[in-house]
């Protein structure tokens, strides 16, 4: 990745060398400053797994994982190509129930369920792309809850793949040539599953930032873009508004379908319900409170939304004022729900274009505290 | 740019390598299994600590995991109350083996199968098992990872597929024997029923479906004919189009398979239509408030309620006289009964732990197998236990006449109820 | 300039072959002048809207390279003539040529791909992007590379997208933005916002580029910066453009000829100096008007023309402004000179 981010064209063209040599290729990093983080990110991948050993905080972070890759999906047709969708539960759904029955049915490696979960997902996806076309704004939310509704139902009725209404447990095991994220060892060491999903999960969601980045800085990224800010003007440049859109929604439910495989195999044990409208309306608040249209703020949104309450549950836990559990009065969910709440009304009322630009923000305020004047 | 990259992968390499030299703390040697020796027997030998149990301390800790927000809490903190009443009483009584306290740790899944996962690993390190996993999805989807650590849990919850499930200690009759002792009662009653015709109006879920499966056996065994099955969804609040047909159908006996938040609607829509069939309902439709509604003239002619429990004022059956004797001026439900169950199971497997000299997760396991059966103090037929394949759920339920004058406005009409008729095997 | 490969006008034109059956022109010389070949042949263009007639029988042609502008008053039915050329409207009755293209009944992204650029009246910008890569967007129809590519950053795409924005520095550069390649085009003023849809424009390599009110809402600076910058690309390129444009000062310094439209039809359609003198364009300025006024102020217009260029009006403010908006453009003609010359 880093490698890639850096590899710049051997030859930019020498007249250009001044004012616009840098700008030749389209770079997945501005600045050293942005290449370290990246660097350090990468670097969590392994250090966090390997480092922390409470199962507790390692199934809250591969459940971060698992919603930032649903939600950078999302973000793909949200936030680069504007259309706004209440469904991707559903496709989140296909993914799941269909590495459940690739890798757990058939039996079939991970190589093979986890591509397969993603390219159901996004047929799925591709199907439904035209319809939008028609469809904007609330319409097309409208229309895209209706499939968190139609999945539920059709995933009833098919009980010899979903289980039906009771669900089914996850038999798709996670292994990847010689290495089992279910029971990893390195060495002599042998670490617990929870730590295995946590490589799994976090390795795939640095892919799919790879992907994503890659195809927001050429052609087809472009033109979702473009049709975001203004349809019409896309249009006579050349952008095909069909292409455009099955492009979005294809790579959109994708990532999603690769997310909902992930989810099955950390749940174990998943049932229609699961992908329902919550869940939907969760991943939109997750790209919204990180920043639409960003790379990096569905990560942060998925870890304020899957850490916030949490944090929150720990610090209330402690509080003089809250009531014993079992009789009346404010309970810890009460308090956590209710600082959450307050927490996202407060962030994007001081900052509507989310976590990504506090933190920009933030680092150029720190830089021009450090810079003499 | 290039020297970037390889800084880049050197610091990669280099994050990797320290990594992989800290892991040691979060990692385990591979060969690491010292499951205790069973040799000695249990009173030569010290009782091993084990994560939720402090030999030096002498407290076992247990969890019990419920919704304790939401919805359902009201229900989920009766259910903790009976709990802790028997525990008490047991902790009153030196404890389990006369030295061993119960202390209780609760977490809150609001009744979401994922969160509840979250909230099992919270607590998995302090805890030797859970006496309580409020809701079937729950349980569920905790299977798999009680399976891995061979843990174990006692289920809030009546599907009857727990009852064969290494993982699970089962307690209560599944929602079909509630289904079938009910329908059997009222023919006992009246050989009117014998004939009538059956309609269901139930939750699409999988408890309606369980509902459904209770009621398509035992009209099939007396020969009763079948009407109309009615679905509606958890939250739904208007009932005229059900109940309509329910009525168009001309049913006389309907099996209400929803919640206390249903109930008031469901007789709302059917007072206002005028259909008076049989009702049959679980405890898990009623709530103590409906005693002072509107309602309570159409539940006592109406209707009849099913679950575990007694008489519910009847001080001479164990179970009774401590719930009663705990809860003070608070009155008495059949969800305290349903936790206070729960609790006598718990402390059941521990005395039977203690003495086979094991509290690890796979001591329980064998705990359970070596109880030929659990009894609860009157409030519910026996669950018998032994190796899971051989685990058979309670028959034994309580029918209850609706009466607001009665604790909870529920008037035992017939105690330890079972069906003549009999059962199908996997109830 | 580099001594990169420029974009040229797209590829040199066919030779369209020559239709011999031609209609009548209606009113004025709707032909060009024989010589160069037209580029662009619009033939009895009708578009109705409900029952409101839009366009009536429009007839015209604009030759290769040519610098063709259309007037009228507000409602004329300009923009709806441009939408007709490039794609949104697809007109009840007549054909659009271009080149060997038939236009009517394509899709405007299909139009775009056949070489007709254009800017709107109101800006049009991917203010989310930056300033290249809206002008990269402008190349769009000229790459191939698709999703997968893209997504793994495979050779072609990384190729494609190397050429694409190398042909566009040079761009940048003739439009004076090459300093600001890398800014968000939300963050930047208007006037700087309509060179950026210029260049988006021209990094198409378009052979027919249509403008709609590229000065509206600028002041008499702007509008000679623009002017310039549009002379120089146009120069440059070698472009065959058609205009829609209010001020007349404008027009007259850049435009070779002019149609007139107005309530959907074509009035005349002549060089500028001989359109703005004519009664019939001055009476559809001034929305009616007995013959007199009519007389007066065209003999205004012409001297004004004279003296130091003609004035726009709207049809219900025409008589009242036509000497400010001509001093303006006065003015703006030096200043239009200096940009010219950068």
């Amino acid at each position: 990745m880093t490698s890639e981010a850096a590899a710049g064209p051997g030859a930019s063209a020498p007249s250009a060398a001044g004012a616009a040599g840098g700008i030749l290729v389209p770079r997945l990093t501005q600045s050293w400053r942005s290449r370290l983080f990246i660097v350090l990110g990468l670097a969590l991948i392994v250090i966090v797994p390997t480092n922390v050993g409470s199962t507790y905080w390692l199934t809250v972070l591969n459940g971060v994982g698992v919603a930032a890759i649903a939600a950078v999906g999302l973000n793909v047709l949200t936030g680069y190509a504007g259309q706004l969708s209440l469904g991707q539960s559903f496709f989140v759904g296909i993914g799941a129930f269909s590495a459940q029955y690739f890798g757990g049915s058939l039996d079939l490696p991970m190589v093979l369920w986890l591509p397969l979960a993603g390219l159901l997902a996004a047929a799925a996806g591709g199907a439904v792309a035209p319809f939008a076309l028609r469809l904007r704004g609330p319409y097309l939310a409208i229309v895209s809850l209706s499939l968190v509704f139609l999945g539920i139902y059709i995933a009833r009725n098919i009980p010899s793949v979903t289980g039906g209404y009771n669900g089914t447990v996850v038999e798709a095991t996670a292994t990847l040539g010689p290495i089992d994220f279910e029971r990893p060892t390195i060495g002599g060491l042998s670490f617990s599953r929870e730590q295995g999903m946590f490589l799994l999960t976090w390795s795939v969601l640095a892919v799919v930032l790879l992907l994503v980045a890659n195809i927001m800085r050429t052609r087809a990224g472009r033109a979702m873009q473009a049709s975001r800010d203004h349809d019409i003007a896309a249009e006579v440049l050349g952008v095909r508004m069909l292409r455009t859109q099955v492009n979005a929604f294809v790579v959109a439910s994708g990532i999603g379908g690769i997310a909902g495989a992930l989810l099955a195999v950390n749940l174990e044990y998943i049932r229609p319900e699961n992908f329902d409208v919550a869940l939907a309306v969760q991943y939109l608040a997750i790209i919204v409170i990180g920043g639409l249209g960003t790379l990096f703020g569905p990560v942060l949104g998925a870890l304020f939304v899957g850490l916030v309450p949490v944090l929150v549950d720990e610090i209330s836990g402690s509080l003089p004022f809250m009531s014993e559990a079992g009789s009346d009065g404010l309970s810890t969910t009460d308090l956590t729900l209710i600082l959450y709440g307050s927490l996202i009304v407060l962030f994007l009322t001081l900052e509507p274009r989310g976590l990504v630009q506090i933190l920009r923000r933030t680092s150029v305020w720190l830089r021009s505290r450090r810079s003499p004047r | 740019m290039s020297h970037h990259a390889r800084k880049g992968f050197a610091a990669v390499a280099a994050a990797a390598a320290l990594s992989l030299v800290a892991a040691g703390c979060a990692a385990q040697s591979s060969d690491d299994d010292d499951t205790p020796e069973g040799g000695a027997t249990a009173a030569e030998r010290e009782l091993a600590a084990v994560p939720g149990f402090d030999p030096a301390a002498g407290v076992i800790k247990i969890g019990d995991i419920l919704a304790l927000s939401g919805p359902i809490s009201a229900t989920a903190k009766e259910q903790l109350v009976g709990q802790q009443i028997w525990f008490d009483k047991v902790n009153e009584q030196g404890g389990i083996a006369g030295k061993y306290k119960i202390e209780l740790i609760t977490e809150d899944n609001q009744y979401n199968p994922q969160l509840t996962v979250q909230a099992y690993q919270k607590i998995a390190d302090e805890v030797v098992m859970l006496s309580g996993v409020l809701g079937s999805p729950s349980v569920k989807a905790l299977i798999p990872l009680l399976d891995r650590t061979d843990a174990l849990a006692v289920p809030s919850a009546q599907d009857p597929s727990f009852a064969k499930d290494p993982a699970v200690l089962p307690t209560f009759p599944s929602y079909q024997t509630n289904v079938t002792n009910a329908v059997s009662y009222l023919v006992s009653q009246d050989e009117k029923f014998k004939t009538a015709r059956y309609c269901q109006l139930v939750m699409d879920s999988d408890w309606g479906i369980a509902v459904s499966e209770g009621v398509a056996w035992v009209t099939g065994k007396i020969g009763a004919p079948t009407g109309t099955i009615q679905k509606f969804a958890a939250l739904d609040t208007a009932f005229t189009a059900q109940i309509t047909a329910l009525k168009n159908d001309n049913c006389e006996v309907v099996v209400f398979g929803g919640a206390a938040n249903n109930l008031p609607s469901v007789v709302a829509a059917a007072t206002q239509l005028d259909f008076q069939p049989q009702w049959i309902a679980e405890f898990i439709a009623l709530a103590t408030a409906f005693k002072t509604s509107d309602i309570a003239p159409y539940l006592t002619e109406n209707m009849i309620f099913t679950g575990p429990g007694a008489k519910l004022d009847d001080e001479s059956v164990e179970g009774i006289r401590n719930l009663l004797a705990g809860l003070g001026d608070t009155e008495i439900t059949v969800q305290h009964v349903y936790g206070y169950m729960q609790a006598v199971a718990t402390t059941t497997l521990l005395e039977k732990a203690v003495e086979l000299g094991d509290l690890s997760g796979p001591g329980l396991r064998r705990a359970a197998t070596e109880l030929d059966s659990i009894s609860f103090q009157g409030l519910g037929g026996d669950v018998t236990l032994g190796e899971p394949e051989e685990r058979v759920l309670p028959r034994a339920t309580t029918i209850y006449h609706y009466n607001p004058a009665a604790p909870s406005g529920l008037e035992a009409a017939a105690v330890g109820y079972q069906a003549p008729e009999g059962f199908d095997d996997h109830f | 300039m580099t001594e990169q490969t420029t974009p040229t006008a797209a590829p040199s034109l066919t030779e369209a072959p020559a239709t011999p059956a031609r209609d009548p022109a209606p009113t004025g010389r709707t032909q060009p002048p024989a010589g160069r070949p037209p580029i662009l042949r619009v033939r009895d263009v009708s578009l109705r809207f409900g029952g409101v007639t839009a366009l009536n029988g429009v007839t015209f042609s604009v030759e290769d390279g040519e610098f063709f502008a259309i007037i009228g008053p507000n409602g004329a039915g300009k923009t709806s003539l441009l939408n007709v050329l490039n794609g949104f409207y697809r007109p009840q009755s007549g054909s659009v040529e271009l080149g060997e293209h038939a236009l009517v009944g394509q899709r405007p992204a299909r139009i775009a791909s056949w070489g007709v650029a254009r800017t709107f009246q109101n800006l049009a910008l991917f203010e989310d992007l930056t300033v290249l890569e809206n002008v990269v967007v402008g190349r769009h129809h000229l790459m191939r590379s698709g999703v997968i590519a893209g997504a793994f950053w495979w050779g072609r795409a990384r190729a494609e997208e190397r050429e694409a924005r190398r042909a566009c520095v040079p761009l940048l550069e003739l439009t004076g933005l090459d300093p600001i390649a890398g800014a968000l085009v939300r963050d930047l003023p208007y006037g700087v916002k309509k060179r950026v849809e210029l260049a988006r424009a021209l990094a198409m390599q378009p052979r027919l580029l249509l403008l709609d009110e590229p000065v509206a809402g600028m002041n008499a600076a702007e509008t000679d910066e623009l002017a310039g910058w549009v002379q120089t690309v146009r120069r440059e390129l070698g472009l065959t453009v058609v205009m829609i444009e209010h001020d007349m000062a404008l027009v007259s310094k850049v435009a070779e000829r002019v149609l007139v439209l107005d309530f959907g039809e074509v009035i005349c359609c002549e060089p500028p100096e001989v359109a703005m003198r004519d009664p019939r364009v001055v009476r559809a300025y001034l929305g009616g008007g007995d013959d007199a006024l009519v007389e007066e102020v065209a003999g205004q217009v012409a001297d004004l023309a004279a003296e130091r260029g003609p004035g726009a009006g709207e049809r219900d403010q025409a008589g009242g402004e036509a000497g400010k908006a001509a001093g303006a453009a006065g003015a703006g003609r030096a200043a239009g000179e200096n940009g010219e010359a950068r």
